[in-house]
């Protein structure tokens, strides 16, 4: 164990569950000092780190704490918005972003259906500042919670600008095909959403993809491009151009099955290419150096 | 300026009650405290202005009822960057390794849409080639909040300053003192050309460190020190000496040099 961090893991094996909640605020709110591996760590830097550390007992305990305080910030939001108590903007984004980046870094992912169910509560949902909004939904993405596409249309149509870029990278992980429906809908102000989806979402979504599942998006990219409105048209070509993907050729010159002959003939030679430069993650496949 | 030159240059209020607190340091059980008291005694490099006011603040913070370590942490935040400048010729590329995880996190504290599996998976795309146009997310990638700490090399400051020996993950964490970060998890070697003037890198002090128990104070003044110096960790069995280090703003321009070194 770094020696910094031994005499919190040792107070915080020693806490009481209570405590541990009280600490776990304090710490969040930066009220309370924690050490730091890095001059410049936040407070969920350092909570990852401890995490390693703490014994079973004080897991538990953290993982109680992080879900009291988690529904205690999202009821009390709810009661704000309903009038039964003062405004409880004022814990909010104090202590609810570094919690949810605490939740998402921690991976807890048995809190992200509680997540999933407040933002689908529009009207309380909306009363949160819009980067914890943004934070709130990216958070569902990053624990993996199993919601299905009309979660992710119905939050996009809230409000595209905040929300584009995320439902898209949300859709994208399963059928970047429904992820792609959504640029029809996408408005010429949504900047910041573009960029992400153009500079981001789609070249990680294309470096996995077999040749058969690029035509596919490519042709329904080519289909749609007059439909786009034109910043994001010109995004998308902009994609294209970057990633050497033709958008003008004839639809249909080579049909699906051609492509995933392709896909399977080089499916035969695949060696583990990438794994060995980056373990742990979804690799291109070899096709996508052919 | 030296510690006894500033504890003798403020009120007797506040030595009594800095000196309190540095005993309290001192004699408690936690080493990291020891050491922000060893490295506040040891300060040499904070001038005759910001010495006793950082210490007159720090006992103002003290008043306000807040535990000696968060009272000691917001003091330094108001004397950030007040170390000497860099002294000789402007380092050319500088470079900081850090886990991966927390490289991730600065992105993320810039892009609140972005999901953490999504920004890992780009950091780990332009870690494979150098072939396609680089994600602007990366290109301008943060290279730390706020203060930036840095290594370089020494004298030839035009070099990247992770090489051998510097090159793999134990011998960085040994030189560059990060005795606080995982060595069982990813790292990320950050190499950047600043564009930027050398007044604005300035030799790291107390105060730009914080609660960061990891650091070490410039030794001397005579002759003036050019830059800071990390301490390895022990037990350095190959004896890889200290590595120069500086701290710069976060504002600075510079660019990132791809594609990214990333030690599994």
């Amino acid at each position: 164990m770094p020696e910094h961090l031994r005499g919190t893991v040792e107070q915080l094996n020693a806490m009481e569950r209570a405590e541990v909640g009280n600490w776990l605020e304090m710490s969040l709110a930066q009220r309370s000092t924690l050490p730091v591996a890095l001059p410049d760590d936040q407070p969920w830097d350092v909570l990852m780190d401890l995490e390693h550390y703490i014994d079973d007992s004080a897991r538990r305990n953290l993982d109680s704490a992080i879900n009291g305080l988690l529904s205690r910030l999202l009821d009390e939001t709810g009661s704000a918005e309903s009038g039964d108590t003062e405004s409880s903007s004022s814990a909010e984004p104090e202590l609810l972003i570094p919690l949810l980046r605490t939740i998402v870094g921690l991976k807890r992912r048995s809190l992200g259906g509680k997540l999933a169910e407040f933002a689908h509560r529009g009207e309380v949902f909306d009363i949160l500042e819009c980067e914890t909004r943004q934070r709130l939904l990216t958070a569902v993405i990053d624990l993996r919670t199993q919601r299905d596409e009309s979660f992710w249309t119905e939050i996009f149509d809230r409000d595209p600008v905040a929300y584009a870029g995320i439902a898209f990278a949300a859709l994208a992980e399963r059928d970047v095909l429904s992820a792609i429906h959504l640029l029809e809908k996408m408005p010429s102000n949504a900047t910041q959403a573009l960029e992400d989806i153009m500079d981001v979402y789609l070249p990680l979504c294309w470096e996995v993809m077999s040749f058969a599942e690029r035509e596919r998006a490519r042709r329904e990219l080519a289909t749609n491009l007059p439909k786009y409105k034109a910043a994001v048209r010109g995004a998308v070509q902009a994609f294209a151009c970057n990633e050497k993907v033709d958008l003008d050729s004839e639809p249909g010159r080579n049909s699906e099955a051609d492509y995933a002959l392709i896909d399977a003939v080089l499916g035969r030679f695949r060696r583990p290419l990438g794994s060995q430069m980056v373990p742990g993650i979804a690799q291109p496949s070899l096709a996508a150096y052919a | 300026m030296d510690f006894s030159g500033a504890i003798n240059a403020v009120s007797t209020d506040v030595q009594n009650q800095v000196n309190c607190v540095l005993d309290q340091w001192k004699s408690g059980s936690d080493p990291s405290c020891r050491q922000l008291a060893a490295n506040l005694e040891s300060e040499l490099l904070l001038s005759c202005t910001d010495f006793p006011a950082f210490l007159a603040g720090f006992s103002r913070e003290l008043e306000n009822g807040v535990d000696s370590l968060s009272a000691f942490d917001e003091v330094c935040k108001g004397h950030k960057l007040c170390g000497p400048r860099l002294a000789g010729v402007s380092p050319k590329r500088l470079g900081r390794a850090t886990e991966l995880s927390r490289l991730c996190s600065w992105i993320s504290d810039q892009n609140p849409t972005m999901p953490m599996e999504s920004v890992e998976r780009l950091v780990r795309r332009h870690a494979i080639s150098r072939s396609g146009s680089p994600s602007s997310k990366i290109e301008y990638a943060p290279l730390g909040r706020h203060v930036i700490w840095a290594t370089f090399r020494n004298p030839e400051r035009t070099e990247d300053p992770f090489v051998p020996p510097l090159s793999t993950k134990e011998s960085i964490r040994t030189a560059l003192g990060l005795g606080g970060l995982d060595r069982d998890t990813p790292w990320v070697l950050l190499v950047y050309e600043p564009e930027c003037d050398r007044r604005d890198f300035r030799v790291p002090t107390v105060a730009d460190a914080g609660n960061c128990a990891y650091f070490r104070p410039v030794r001397t003044t005579c002759p003036p020190a050019e830059h800071g110096l990390t301490e390895p960790l022990l037990p350095n069995p190959n004896h890889l000496p200290g590595q120069p280090e500086l701290v710069h703003g976060d504002a600075i321009s510079y660019r990132l040099c791809l594609p990214l070194v990333i030690v599994e």
